[in-house]
């Protein structure tokens, strides 16, 4: 899914395990977000959207995103 | 905290390779004949099986031995792979113990290549659960 995870995270200068540490997940999986190979869990999505303080709908772009 | 315990792959790893000494001790004491190998080394083989998957278990258990999903989807995919090796495997080795006219072949064989494959699963679970 089409995401703003890596652009949001390099503004708040935050590597990928911290990230990982924040929303409870492994460092493989905030790298495979943000690629585009892995849809978080709908839980997982709003924990990333509330560390970035921005709603879900524009931290992933569910209009570009091909529905699985 | 969005994390699972899943320890599917060394549990059934460490019960297989418990069972598998077993099966080797009993065949022992049968007299059970083996091509290649005596049965002794496959008693060896499994007995060191067992302390290999009791190391695997204390690493997976270490740290929690929480994933998430993403590397559950991942550990998902090798077992998959795992399990299709053995379902040509298995009985490509029941094939040759037939035409060697070996049971001993079939069983010892046939178990060890089922606990590669196990082990395959295990280590995937480890290193996932692991690397950083």
């Amino acid at each position: 899914m089409i995401n703003r995870v890596h652009e949001l995270r390099k503004q708040k200068k935050l590597t990928q395990q911290g990230l990982g540490n924040l929303v409870g997940v492994s460092r493989q999986a905030v790298a495979a977000i943000e690629k585009g190979r892995f849809d978080p869990s709908v839980w997982l999505a709003y924990d990333l959207s509330r560390v970035f303080s921005i709603s879900i709908e524009e931290l992933f772009d569910f209009e570009r995103s091909e529905r699985k | 905290m969005n994390r699972k315990l899943k320890l599917y792959s060394i549990s059934a790893f460490s019960m297989f390779t418990a069972l598998m000494l077993v099966v080797f001790i009993l065949m022992l004491k049968l007299g059970t004949e083996t091509p290649g190998f005596g049965i002794m080394v496959y008693v060896i083989i499994g007995a060191a099986a067992v302390v290999a998957s009791s190391v695997f278990t204390l690493l997976t258990v270490i740290d929690g031995g929480m994933y998430d999903d993403y590397q559950i989807g991942c550990m998902d995919r090798i077992s998959v792979i795992t399990r299709t090796v053995a379902k040509v495997l298995i009985p490509l080795i029941a094939i040759i113990g037939i035409v060697l006219d070996s049971v001993g072949f079939i069983v010892c064989v046939g178990m060890l290549a089922a606990w590669v494959l196990l082990l395959t699963n295990a280590t995937v679970a480890v290193v996932i659960g692991h690397r950083k």
